[in-house]
């Protein structure tokens, strides 16, 4: 059994992350955004292995070139659909007005399907001590049908049932993702946490927006304390006061500096999440072997997220 | 060589303290499991690498090996071979890059020809339906501006024009030979000459067909700008910024044409130039320099520098009610 705090940290450097924004920069304008995948991929590689939890690092694994075939495939499909809209309306003007709908359809299809994919995309593409972890892509039907009746009883509650459709996706994402051959647990209830929600964005509005920095790590810590991995609970130790500081901090260096502290201040919030995160509870290692098969790679919904620019997070 | 390192097999999470020697291009480690001693052994140039401070992570097939940075740097492959790997990629967009900063004007060209002509008309009828619903020209004001097309030497039939309130000072053309003034900039022109150049320019717009060109651009620069950038504003800024830059050459252009047609319906430039040299004036020079979109105010100024001849004045009392604007209607 290994010990029963487990501590993560950032390790990452100014000079470090500033060098990889810098080569992704000049090698992503001369040749003319093939290198993006790439990038992005070097910088999920440098975020990952400067993540550690008990001094070991995380790292990503994805393939780039699966990535810019992503962007490629999407890139086509879109040419496509613009062409039928394009070609088919010039040949059928009839029907023109019901072809324009196709490029929309076909975003919000690729969409909703990547907000699932895309994290899988993430969470298969990372190892831990040489386990990797796993997202079930079988989960992405139930991500689905709950995103589009959270979405259904957020409109027509005036969005009070927003805080239950949120619990209601994390608990599918977390419930699906295992670590080697051992399942996350994720026991956040969604009136209980729809709860929390009122409670903070009620206290936000009456001390006019004052009380947001404080809701936001209360929130944070309400999803966090109620993740398991075998016997240890993850536990968020940060603060209103310290994400205010942290804030304050962030907008005067990127002020000052014109924009050349963003790798800075990247590292710094970064660091402040991590350091104020930890394992508290037995995790037993011996227990925990590499999963029969890995999940799949997703690439092109990562292209898609990137695209559409959805907001995909690991936690 | 031989370094002490700590290996992860990929099997379990359990961290292995292992002996690493270095020979022949290849790496062999050597460590006790289960009562017995494994071994392992990865061709050096198959490792992916990644520096982490003091230490270097090495990876292949699930399995991670780090090992001190130092031990890598004595046996890792040459910068020089990683370089090769990019030379093509990088020679391709660099030959994609000055293809098209040469021929940009015939790629944008045989784009334009390949957008469907349907594509115009629905967004004009769209357009149409919105502009008809703002649009404040009276029935006095018409008939000035039927009168201006007609000095031109355009059938008014031909085109659509729309005033309509804004107190944003512009003027252009749209999809459908639309031309649509805010009545705002009315206060800044001076006479009926002054208006008819501006009206002159939106109508070479027209002419030439920079209206179609503009879309196959829009298109290519939001593609350039997501390339590049990827989403976010700096794509758009940068796109904003190269698109406005081939812009230029449009809006000059037009400025020559309308100058040749004011001349050719004997109309006094020095209105429109006048109003050209004010935003010169007024324009503030850090702007200039930024924003690579705007014209450039002192070629817009010669182009419509007067010739050495009289000009018959246009009527005043035209000119009166159109500088009404939508006010005239209250």
């Amino acid at each position: 059994m290994s010990s029963e705090k487990h501590s993560f940290s950032f390790t990452g450097t100014f000079g470090e992350v500033f060098m990889l924004i810098l080569k992704n920069t000049i090698f992503t304008i001369f040749t003319l955004g093939l290198y993006i995948p790439y990038a992005r991929t070097n910088m999920r590689k440098y975020i990952w292995k400067s993540t550690k939890l008990q001094g070991q690092p995380f790292l990503f694994h994805a393939d780039p070139k699966n990535l810019l075939k992503g962007y490629l495939l999407l890139g086509l499909i879109a040419a496509v659909s613009f062409a039928i809209v394009g070609i088919g309306g010039a040949m059928f003007p009839m029907i023109a007005p019901v072809l324009t709908l196709i490029p929309g359809l076909m975003i919000f299809a690729f969409a909703l399907r990547a907000r699932y994919t895309a994290y899988a995309y993430l969470v298969n593409n990372t190892s831990y001590r040489s386990i990797r972890f796993r997202a079930n892509k079988s989960a992405t039907w139930e991500f689905i049908k709950a995103s589009f009746v959270g979405t259904f009883l957020t409109i027509i509650t005036l969005g009070f049932y927003a805080p239950c459709a949120v619990a209601n996706l994390q608990r599918i994402k977390w419930k699906n993702t295992s670590y080697g051959n051992i399942p996350f647990q994720f026991t956040m209830k969604n009136w209980d946490f729809a709860l929390q929600c009122y409670k903070n964005i009620f206290l936000s509005m009456i001390t006019f927006g004052i009380y947001l920095p404080w809701a936001m790590a209360s929130i944070h810590k309400f999803k966090m304390k109620h993740l398991t991995f075998q016997n240890a609970k993850v536990e968020s130790t940060v603060t209103g006061g310290g994400l205010v500081w942290l804030s304050v901090k962030s907008f005067f260096f990127l002020v000052f500096s014109l924009g050349l502290a963003a790798p800075y201040i990247l590292n710094m919030n970064l660091a402040y999440h991590l350091d104020h995160l930890i394992i508290k509870g037995q995790m037993d290692f011996d227990g925990i072997i590499q999963a029969a098969s890995q999940g799949a790679d997703h690439s092109f919904s990562d292209s898609v997220a990137d695209a559409l620019d959805l907001d995909v997070d690991v936690a | 060589m031989t370094v002490k390192a700590r290996f992860f097999d990929g099997e379990t999470p359990r961290e292995h303290e292992v002996t690493v020697t270095s020979s022949a291009g290849f790496l062999s480690i050597n460590y006790p499991k289960n009562g017995f001693r494994k071994e392992n052994s990865f061709r050096i140039s198959d490792l992916t690498s990644q520096k982490d401070g003091q230490e270097t992570i090495l990876t292949y097939e699930g399995k991670t090996l780090i090992v001190p940075n130092a031990f890598w740097l004595s046996i890792a492959p040459t910068k020089k071979e990683n370089w090769k790997k990019l030379a093509l990629p990088a020679g391709f967009a660099f030959t994609f890059f000055v293809s098209f900063s040469l021929w940009h004007n015939e790629i944008v060209e045989g784009l334009s020809t390949l957008v469907p002509e349907s594509l115009f008309t629905n967004a004009a009828a769209e357009i149409q339906k919105d502009y008809s619903k703002k649009n404040c020209l009276n029935e006095a004001q018409e008939k000035v501006i039927e009168s201006i097309f007609m000095k031109l030497g355009k059938n008014r039939d031909e085109f659509t024009f729309y005033l309509i309130p804004s107190p944003e000072k512009n003027a252009f053309a749209m999809p459908g030979k639309i031309i649509v003034f805010h009545d705002a900039i009315l206060k800044d022109l001076t006479s009926l000459e002054a208006f008819t150049g501006i009206l002159a320019h939106e109508i070479a717009h027209i002419e030439k067909d920079h209206i179609r060109k503009q879309v196959v651009k829009s298109l290519l620069f939001k593609w350039a700008g997501f390339a590049v950038f990827g989403s976010g504003d700096s794509g758009a800024v940068i796109t904003s910024i190269l698109g406005g830059k081939y812009n230029q050459a449009e809006e000059q252009e037009a400025d020559k044409l309308a100058a040749l047609n004011l001349s050719e319906a004997g109309i006094d430039p020095t209105g429109v130039q006048k109003f050209f040299a004010r935003g010169e004036k007024e324009e503030d020079s850090i702007t200039k320099y930024l924003v690579l979109s705007h014209p450039d105010y002192a070629d817009r100024v010669k182009t419509f520098a007067p010739e050495k001849r009289k000009y018959q004045a246009m009527n005043q009392d035209d000119w009166k009610i159109l500088k009404k604007g939508c006010y005239s209607n209250l």
